[in-house]
């Protein structure tokens, strides 16, 4: 009876929102056109200094957006969603621009430096000193069309931080919870581990790792716990009835299980998120409705002052930008490094070869 | 007076100019000093949600869900990552209200950080709010984290707004612009703007029972615990009149006692049972006695057995 009533309130509602008293038109809200018309100004600015990256199939799609950072055709953007991109062409303004040339990248900031044959574009004017207290507004990069990009309003919303990488490091062993007296018994090796390249095998005893004893898999958390994946450590082992030491290369989970990264109830909630959205140097957090599709384009002040490069939509609540300070850093480093080599386009395919240890990052 | 207190802003359909827009920044960042202060992380042991302090003596407002049952001990984390304990009190398990409450009544002879609550409900459709909260988890580094939002719908028992919330934030408080709780965070849909919120209103309809510890209602948002069954380890079901044992804890009470699944209960000690809802009754009186309890069991077609379960 109750669980009737229930339903009738419901569809009450539902009648009523329909005559529009109950429920905020959709133009009123935050993410709303009509609301979007206080920020006219700051459209302006956006359009100047924003980049919309169209690509997919017939190269029609709005799939990210990229910053104006030099007059002469430098773009930002974030990098491992950018050479996800088939059939590439860019818009600054109405203006097409048909062969981007990737030209640098940075792995630790997930930055790609984009180069397109350009005069007089408006590089983003970048302040790296204004403090961002939680409840500022910022603007970020909304919808766009072919002539002109929208805005879309949000808040600072959390202290700016590092956003420490959620891949952990693993030695490749499968072990019990419980060990005996003298170590913990290998119970196998995961193929391509650091433990098989180092020549561990089922049936070894692993009594220590770097400066902690293994008695049990809580010593291994302990022992592994703030090391980065790529670091090598010594690990103690008996054999029979020998004692030695080996070097074993810490790999980390998703190489290892070949699987993505777990996606949990909160992911699902989120809609797109971006692929990568972690271990990034240091990040301003702002909640903004936005999704993986409306980062790579500068944050901005209502004044009109880049505080920052959108890089991550983490989760529906959760978005972080690169701050402008360390921006402005990346900036001239990759520009630099670009030039050095004569602005030839970068060839990732031989990085990789190279032994690039974050080549998954890039998707190569 | 209230009339007052009320922003301007928010009797316009949509800011008109940026100082519309500046007026409301500097609104939150006036009220959210006071609002973080008494926003707190609660640490489940296997979940963690969000609350708000209402009151100098350290009262909790949170979500039913969040809470989950009455009387549990919890842990209660600050913004700057100063852990108290604290004990949940009653529940409406049918919108989602609940109540905790800090064990010290002070805080080292200070008042707990709290807010003010909106008693007269004077939130509107389009009003401009702000949400706290813990998404995630507690994170140090991160600390609570914000959204601003606008109210999109009133129902009798929600409000609804653009507020982006995310699990772990439920529990957590929504502030009108002068800083006062409206409402505390329940649920979201898929869409980015479903985001649930209980009114206070809701909380007040049933203020003294919660205060009181009164588990109020049948579900969803918790579930009442089963006393007998937590005791005894054992999930049991009513099929067609009998009492059958669904699941047992492997090492649990009833399987030392030697239950097994699938077996029918007959008797206790000496009365015949008549349903899950007997069984229930005469548990409350083992609970007080703590007297040996005999279970006379029906193990396959015609073996009867006799199990003891030690209190």
């Amino acid at each position: 009876m109750a669980r009737i009533y229930m339903v009738l309130c419901f569809l009450l509602v539902e009648i009523l929102a329909g005559q529009g008293e109950v429920v905020l038109e959709i133009g009123k809200r935050l993410a709303g056109d009509e609301l979007r018309e206080v920020f006219e100004e700051q459209k302006e600015v956006l359009n100047r200094h924003s980049v919309a990256i169209y690509g997919g199939e017939k190269g029609r799609n709005a799939l990210l957006f990229g910053t104006v950072v030099r007059e002469d055709g430098y773009i930002l953007t974030k990098a491992s969603s950018y050479l996800e991109i088939e059939n590439v062409s860019l818009r600054i303004g109405g203006e097409k621009y048909r062969e981007p040339v990737l030209v640098a990248l940075s792995e630790d900031w997930d930055l790609a430096l984009l180069k397109v044959e350009a005069v007089g574009l408006e590089p983003v004017k970048l302040d790296g000193e204004r403090s961002l207290e939680l409840g500022t507004w910022v603007i970020s990069n909304g919808g766009t069309s072919r002539r002109e990009r929208r805005v879309r309003a949000g808040v600072i919303s959390a202290k700016s931080r590092e956003i420490k990488s959620r891949d952990r490091p693993f030695l490749g062993v499968m072990i019990d919870q419980e060990g005996e007296e003298e170590g913990l018994l290998l119970k196998g090796v995961m193929k391509e581990s650091g433990a098989e390249n180092a020549g561990l095998r089922k049936g070894d005893v692993l009594t220590q790792v770097e400066e902690f004893k293994i008695r049990d898999f809580e010593d291994i958390k302990e022992a592994l716990s703030g090391r980065k994946v790529g670091a090598v450590i010594r690990v103690g082992v008996l054999r029979g009835g020998d004692s030695f030491e080996v070097e074993v290369e810490l790999k980390s989970r998703s190489e290892l299980t070949k699987k993505k990264e777990q996606v949990d109830r909160n992911d699902v909630m989120s809609g797109r998120y971006s692929e990568r959205r972690d271990d990034f140097p240091r990040v301003i957090q702002h909640s903004t409705l936005m999704s993986a599709k409306n980062i790579g384009g500068p944050l901005l002040t209502i004044d009109g002052s880049c505080v920052g490069l959108n890089i991550a939509h983490a989760n529906r609540s959760e978005n972080y930008a690169i701050p402008a300070k360390e921006l402005k850093m990346m900036i001239e480093i990759l520009i630099e490094e670009s030039e050095k080599r004569g602005g030839d386009p970068i060839d990732f395919e031989q990085r990789g070869e190279a032994g690039d240890s974050r080549q998954g990052v890039l998707n190569q | 007076m209230l009339m007052a207190e009320r922003p301007y802003f928010n009797d316009l359909e949509v800011p008109k100019t940026i100082d519309d827009v500046v007026s409301i920044e500097k609104s939150v960042k006036k009220a959210l000093g006071r609002a973080r202060a008494a926003t707190v992380s609660i640490d489940l042991g296997d979940g963690y949600g969000s609350g708000v302090i209402i009151s100098e003596k350290g009262l909790i407002l949170t979500a039913a869900h969040v809470s989950g049952g009455v009387g549990k001990e919890l842990t209660i984390i600050f913004e700057d990552g100063r852990e108290v304990q604290a004990e949940s009190l009653g529940l409406n398990s049918e919108s989602d209200c609940a109540m905790m409450k800090l064990l010290d009544e002070d805080d080292e002879g200070k008042p707990w950080p709290f807010v003010e609550l909106d008693r007269k409900e004077s939130i509107r459709l389009g009003d401009w709010v702000f949400s706290l909260g813990y998404l995630g988890g507690f994170d140090e580094d991160r600390g609570v984290v914000l959204r601003v939002g606008r109210v999109t719908k009133i129902a009798p028992d929600t409000i609804r707004t653009d507020c982006q919330l995310l699990g772990g934030d439920s529990g957590g408080p929504l502030f009108d612009m002068t800083g006062r709780l409206v409402a505390i965070h329940s649920r979201i849909a898929p869409n980015l703007e479903g985001n649930m919120h209980v009114p206070m209103n809701e909380f007040q309809r049933h203020w003294e029972p919660m205060l009181a510890g009164e588990f109020i209602g049948e579900g969803p948002f918790a579930k009442r615990s089963d006393p007998l069954i937590e005791s005894w380890e054992m999930k049991l079901i009513e099929k067609g009149g009998e009492l059958i044992v669904a699941d047992l804890k492997k090492g649990g009470v009833g399987h030392r006692a030697g239950f097994e699944k699938g077996d029918q209960l007959i008797e206790v000690n000496g009365e015949e049972l008549s349903g899950l809802d007997n069984l229930r009754d005469m548990a409350k009186l083992w609970v007080e006695e703590k007297e040996l309890v005999r279970v006379k069991v029906l193990r396959g077609a015609n073996q009867m057995l006799t199990l003891k379960i030690e209190k």
